[in-house]
Parts: structure tokens; C-alpha cells; sequence
């Protein structure tokens, strides 16, 4: 097969000018025309904003700065990059750094240095036959159409495509997406059954995890890394399980073992440092997240809820001043959202308080709450509880009530959260008041809930779609709301027909769901309708 | 706290020197790849002295690149990747510049592979083996090299047949075995060998376990290597 690339615009990202010429040449000569050069992550980037990329040849090695992997990490995550356009990372050997790391972002192909033309259009032309088959799978799954992307996988398969087990496995990784974990099963017990290969392993107990068969999931993670102790996948997921199990400890030293094997892997370092807080082990909290502070210098990726963590620990175990410090440079390094501004002024007024030095503590104290009031004020569990959290310690009950009645009307079916509201009234000292007040609200939206619902049963989908959008104002966090206006929404345009905006709407609440909880069988269920309108 | 001078770690150390030497490497190579284009056929004496100038960078190359995995395999930090390749792919890559390059020196390379043959290996390490055999090939065969990839009771083989002489006796018997000296007819240490009985070994499927072997009784009449992976 002749693939063109003359109509191809390619990118060569390369520190060395020679090695930039050479590849030019070389795509040259087997037909490339738009090819335009990068000498390092900051022009590469600069580039990819100005025009859109359909072929990027990328260096891993770059020098001080971003590397190859940051590079793509970016590209993907603004959208530079799409789906169907092709990225092949240079190394100067079997990247076994990078095959080490859980990277959310894979590049389509390696080529390891020294190569010459023939071998660069061979690996080329190899990718892209690949990437053409997987076009439209990759882009129905951009739109979590999964119902489409199986079909398609489907038919690639009866055709006889040489690409069988590829396809296999990304139909299985759909399936787990889907949340049809029988049918991953399945599938993956399928290729087992031909060949026994580490990718349907790793799935087969993927399956089982999520279907608790906790015992089989182990089974499968065990002898994925009996057979090869480097396989970090395995490591994770073994993690994942004894997490599961409730076993945090043992979670805690999988991971443990796995960062030593793997050190320079951002997101398993910060995996751990949570997972370390969390059992209250701060020394190697602190250290994990020293690690992902570190690594994460030149990353798009990089985030100032990192440094959070890391003061978080470093006062708990004592470096009140480093972190204060941390705080401090975060501060100047990042431009923060109102949100983190207060959790970070928040964190030094309390670090600040057990140095002693009350006046500045209260100067801090002072900057989160005028914050508070003047933003959209944060509504996601966690941080809102943290909040509330903050002001009974600073002697605000007030303010705290406030938050806690905010996060009961965004929250009114997570039991979970209703217990920890109500451990923070207790605190307060109106653990009977507090009692009362959950009630009431959760009262109040049930009602509100199944008044939308019953408009909705007795057809009056205008009165039932007004209501819930009034209702999603005011707790645009609450997960039932959301699915219910989405899913008046989609009953009205299956009746009535696809309304741009009532589709629009519809998906942004569905996505609001997706952040918080994305296995949702309900919001799952609606996600299928919504494409089915579009068909 | 973590000391602030740390004694650099030898793989460390061994991994950076080998970045280097093969970006000299590469640009060696690419140097020479464009000068034989740019003769164009014609000039077969100059031709002839690239190719072989060609064919010695690499095998620099590759002894470093199995020098950087033998290390990694010894102590335990080679990331294996099996995954599913279509053979005539793989040969395809593996193959592609020696055509050119065994040409030049009057050797008639040939590939012989089912178009559906499809295998799970390490390609990393199989390119390894078969990028060494054929660098070495010249020495040893007249004209003729045929590679070759069947499916044979459950295991693959791959078959390197020339038309040459013959391997000597003691490769024959314990071929992954490291020769203590060097033939000095050849220049082989037998280091090339004894990857390739390593990498084959990391390679294993339901208790049977990949292997190499040498003989003399090739299909072209000359030596024939093999590798079996299960």
C-alpha cells in the first residue's frame, strides 16, 4: 500500500539542527512537502497553536526542558492534537523510562535512533494504515458513543482485518468503559483462549475487579507479574485491589514497590502520596509528593493542588515553615482560580497559627473569607467540607452552617457525605439542630425531585424542564438533579425533535455527572439515548 | 533528607554513554546513507567501500544496543513487550536496509513468509538478533541469504539459511555459549550469539521456553541459523 504524504503537514521536534535537516530529508524523499521544524516544547507548542498538525516526529530527549512526552501531554490535552492525527516519539533506546510510567497519553509509535529513511516511511506508513483503520472508532469514542465504536470494531473484525487483536483489545477497553464487565470478560477470556498475552490478562482482571471476583482479579495480576516483574500495570491494578479489600496498608506498599521499580512516574507518585496521607504515613507523603513537585516542573499537567498536598504533609509531619514556603512559591508560580487561592490561604493561616504567629495567621484567614464571599463558591464535596471544616475552627459556626446546608442540597443522596455533614454539626455542638436542618433539606429535594419526575410522567415536559433547570442553578452539583434535567430534556427532543439547544444543555449536564461520577448506570443509560437522538 | 552527591548508578552511567555514541552514530549513518544516494548507482568501487563503511557503523550500533539490554536483562530492568506482529511486517523493517546493503557486496538477500503469519514477541529484541546474524552474514556466506518464518508444532521458527561454509564446530554444539577468545577468521566473539539465546529464553508460553539453534545442513546448503519461540 502507497500512502501520500504530500498533502501530510508534518512537525520534527528536535534540539539538534543537524538531526531536524536530516529527518527533513528523509521526509523529503518519500514525498512530505509541508514539514515544519521545533527546536524545543516551547516553539513545538507555539507551532501547533498556529496550525493543526496532521504527522509529529518528536525527540524524547529535548534537554532542560519539556520533554517529548510533556510535549504530546499538552497537545492532546488542549485539543492541538487529534485523535486521527499521528505522534511518534524518537528515543534514543527502548524507552523503557516512558514504558515504565502511567502516562495518560501514549504516542501512536516509537522509533529508536539511529534510523534512516527507509526504516522512518516503513514505521510511518505502518502507523498510519493503523491509525486510518481506527479513525472512526476513536472518534466515536471522543464523544463516548461506545454503542458506535462496537459496531464498528464488529465490523473490522468480520472483515478479516489483520489488525484482529488489536481491535479485540480496544473493543475490550470499551467494554470496561461501558461498564459491561461480562462482556469484557468475555471478550478477553476469548483471546486468552487463543493466546495468552498480557494485555487480555491485565483485562481479564480488570473484568473481574469490576465485577468484585476479587480472587480471580488477583489470580491474573500475580501471574502478570511472576511472569515479568516490570509490568507496572499489574502493580497498580493490584493496588486498585487491595484498596478494594479495604487493605489500604497493602495498597500503600504495592505502590511503594512499584515507585521504587518506576520513580520518575508522575501520577503513580501522586497515587501514592494520597493514598499515604490518607493511612496518615506523612513521611512518605512528603516524599511522594516532593517527587511529583519535581517531576512536574515542565508539565502541562503540573498543578498547584500538588503543592497543596506536599505542605499538607510537611506540616503534618512537623516542617511548618517549609511549608509555609511551599505555599509561598506556589503562590508566585501559579495563577491560581479564586478556588485555590482560598484553599491555599486557608492551608497558611493554619500553618501559620501552629508557628504562632497569630497576626499574620488572621491576615490569611481574612484574605480566604473575603474570597469566599465574593466567587461562586465551591459546591464539590470535598473542598466545601474542608470549608466548613476551616470556619469551625476559625469559631465561625455561622459560615460553617451556611457551607454545610450548601453541600446537603447538592448532596441530598450520598450518604457518605449526609455522615460527614453531620459528624461537622456535631462538632459544633448542634448535632440535634444539625440533625433536623439534613432532614428538612433532603425533605425539600426529594420533593422537588419527584415533582419534576411527575410533570415529566404526565407529559407536561415544558413545566418539568423549567423546574429542574431552576433547580440545577441552585445545586449544580447535585448528581440526581442533573440526570433528571438532562433526561427531560432528552424525552422532550425524542417527542418533539434535536433542538440545539436543549441538546447542548442536556450534555452539559450529562458531563457535569462525568466528573462526578462517571459509572453512573443512569447517566451510562442516558449518555446512549443522547446518541441515539443524533442518529 | 537525601545526600546531595549521589554516586551515579553504573546503568545510569552505561545508559548516557550510549545516547551519545549512537547519536554519533546516527549522524554517521545518515551521512553515509545519503552519500551512497547521492551516487546514484553509479561509482560501484566507492559504492561498494560506503556499504561496507555502512554495514561496520551498524554493528556498532547494535552491540550497543545489546549491550544496553544484556545489561538491563542481568539485572532485571528490561521491560519485556510481547505483543502480536504480522511477520512479513517485521521482516520488512528488520530486512529493509540490508537488501541494499548485501547487494553491494554480491550477496542475493531473499525473504520467504506467509502474508498471514502473524507471532507474539519482543520486536525490540527480536530486531536485535536478526540485525546481528545478518551483519555477520557476509563473512560467512557466498551469495545467498534466505530468511525465512513458518509455524511448526506450536512454536515459530525462524530460519537464516546462506550459502557459505558453514558454521564452525564449536558454535554448533552449545551455540548461546560465549567463546572465550575471538576467531580471528570471523572477528566474532560470539556476544551476538548469546544475545540471541538470551532474548530468545525471554520468551515463554505455557511452560515451553524460546531457543536458538546452529547447524550446517541448510536449506541453501551452507550454515542455517534458527530461532524457535514458543
Amino acid at each position: 500500500m502507497n500512502i501520500k504524504y504530500n498533502r501530510r503537514k508534518f512537525l520534527v521536534i528536535d534540539d539538534f539542527s543537524e538531526m531536524r535537516k536530516a529527518i527533513k530529508r528523509m521526509i523529503e524523499a518519500f514525498g512530505g512537502v509541508d514539514i515544519d521544524e521545533a527546536k524545543d516544547g516551547k516553539q513545538a507548542i507555539h507551532l501547533m497553536e498556529k496550525r493543526h498538525f496532521n504527522i509529529v516526529l518528536c525527540d524524547y530527549n529535548l534537554g532542560e526542558e519539556k520533554n517529548g512526552q510533556q510535549i504530546l501531554e499538552e497537545a492532546k490535552h488542549r485539543n492541538l492534537l487529534k485523535s486521527y492525527d499521528i505522534f511518534i516519539m524518537i528515543t534514543a533506546e527502548t524507552s523503557t523510562e516512558m514504558v515504565l510510567s502511567a502516562i495518560d497519553y501514549k504516542p501512536d509509535d516509537y522509533i529508536s535512533k539511529p534510523f534512516t529513511r527507509n526504516a522512518l516511511k516503513l514505521r510511518l506508513d505502518r502507523v498510519a494504515i493503523r491509525k486510518a483503520e481506527f479513525m472512526d472508532i476513536d472518534l466515536a469514542l471522543e464523544q463516548q458513543d461506545y454503542a458506535r465504536a462496537l459496531t464498528v470494531c464488529d465490523q473490522r473484525i468480520e472483515s478479516g482485518s489483520r489488525n484482529y487483536f488489536g481491535l479485540l483489545k480496544v473493543k475490550g477497553e470499551i467494554l470496561l468503559q461501558a461498564g459491561e464487565y461480562q462482556a469484557a470478560q468475555e471478550i478477553y477470556q476469548q483471546v486468552l483462549d487463543e493466546r495468552e498475552q498480557p494485555w487480555a490478562k491485565l483485562g481479564l482482571g480488570q473484568s473481574c475487579y469490576y465485577l468484585k471476583d476479587y480472587a480471580g482479579a488477583e489470580r491474573q495480576f500475580q501471574e502478570l507479574l511472576n511472569e515479568n516483574r516490570l509490568n507496572m500495570d499489574a502493580y497498580d491494578w493490584l493496588a486498585k485491589l487491595r484498596e478494594a479489600q479495604g487493605d489500604s496498608t497493602a495498597a500503600q506498599e504495592v505502590l511503594m514497590g512499584a515507585t521504587k521499580l518506576s520513580p520518575k512516574s508522575m501520577n503513580r507518585q501522586k497515587d501514592l502520596g494520597q493514598l499515604a496521607y490518607r493511612n496518615e504515613d506523612f513521611s512518605i507523603a512528603e516524599k511522594s509528593y516532593r517527587t511529583v513537585v519535581r517531576l512536574g516542573k515542565n508539565s502541562y499537567l503540573k498543578s498547584v493542588d500538588n503543592h497543596h498536598w506536599l505542605a499538607k504533609s510537611l506540616t503534618a509531619n512537623g516542617s511548618d515553615t517549609e511549608a509555609l514556603q511551599v505555599l509561598r512559591n506556589a503562590r508566585k508560580e501559579f495563577r491560581q482560580s479564586d478556588d485555590e487561592i482560598r484553599q491555599s490561604a486557608m492551608l497558611e493561616g493554619t500553618v501559620l497559627q501552629k508557628l504562632g504567629r497569630d497576626d499574620e495567621a488572621q491576615k490569611a484567614i481574612a484574605r480566604a473569607s473575603s474570597i469566599g464571599n465574593s466567587g461562586q463558591p465551591a459546591s464539590a464535596a470535598d473542598t466545601a467540607l474542608e470549608q466548613a471544616r476551616f470556619h469551625i475552627e476559625m469559631g465561625e459556626k455561622d459560615k460553617a452552617v451556611e457551607i454545610l446546608k450548601r453541600i446537603v442540597r447538592n448532596h441530598h443522596d450520598d450518604e457518605e457525605v449526609l455522615a460527614r455533614v453531620q459528624e461537622l454539626f456535631d462538632e459544633m455542638g448542634l448535632g440535634d439542630e444539625g440533625g433536623e436542618i439534613v432532614t428538612s433539606i433532603k425533605d425539600e429535594m426529594v420533593q422537588l425531585n419527584n415533582k419534576g419526575v411527575r410533570l415529566a410522567r404526565e407529559g407536561q415536559l415544558n413545566e418539568a424542564i423549567m423546574l429542574f433547570e431552576e433547580a440545577v442553578q441552585g445545586m449544580p452539583d447535585n448528581r440526581v438533579i442533573n440526570l433528571n434535567a438532562a433526561q427531560v430534556l432528552i424525552m422532550h427532543m425524542e417527542e418533539n425533535g434535536v433542538n440545539e439547544k436543549h441538546k447542548r444543555q442536556s450534555w452539559e449536564y450529562l458531563e457535569r455527572v462525568a466528573k462526578i461520577e462517571p459509572e453512573n448506570e443512569k447517566y451510562r443509560a442516558l449518555v446512549k439515548m443522547y446518541h441515539k437522538l443524533s442518529s | 533528607m537525601t545526600k546531595s552527591t549521589e554516586k551515579l548508578d553504573f546503568e545510569t552511567i552505561l545508559a548516557s554513554s550510549i545516547h551519545d555514541m549512537k547519536n554519533s552514530l546516527g549522524m554517521l549513518l545518515n551521512s553515509l546513507d545519503e552519500l551512497v544516494s547521492s551516487l546514484d548507482g553509479r561509482d560501484s568501487a566507492r559504492s561498494g567501500k560506503l556499504t561496507t563503511l555502512q554495514l561496520e557503523a551498524k554493528r556498532v550500533n547494535n552491540n550497543l544496543i545489546q549491550l544496553l539490554a544484556l545489561y538491563r536483562m542481568g539485572s532485571g530492568k528490561y521491560a519485556v513487550n510481547i505483543s502480536d506482529h504480522y511477520m512479513t511486517d517485521f521482516f520488512g523493517e528488520a530486512l529493509v536496509e540490508f537488501y541494499p546493503l548485501l547487494e553491494n557486496s554480491g550477496v542475493q538477500l531473499e525473504m520467504d513468509c506467509p502474508e498471514d503469519l502473524q507471532w507474539f514477541f519482543d520486536e525490540n529484541l527480536l530486531m536485535v538478533v536478526i540485525t546481528n546474524i545478518l551483519n555477520n552474514i557476509s563473512r560467512y556466506t557466498r551469495d545467498r541469504v534466505r530468511v525465512s518464518a513458518g509455524e511448526k508444532d506450536g512454536w515459530l521458527v525462524i530460519q537464516i539459511d546462506d550459502n557459505g561454509d558453514g558454521y564452525p564446530e564449536q558454535l554448533l554444539d552449545l551455540p548461546g555459549r560465549i567463546i572465550s577468545g575471538v576467531d580471528i577468521q570471523t572477528g566474532s566473539t560470539g556476544l551476538g550469539l548469546y544475545f540471541s539465546a538470551t532474548a530468545a529464553r525471554t520468551h515463554t508460553c505455557r511452560g515451553r521456553e524460546g531457543f536458538i539453534s546452529l547447524s550446517n545442513s541448510g536449506t541453501l546448503g551452507g550454515g542455517c541459523f534458527s530461532l524457535h519461540l514458543p
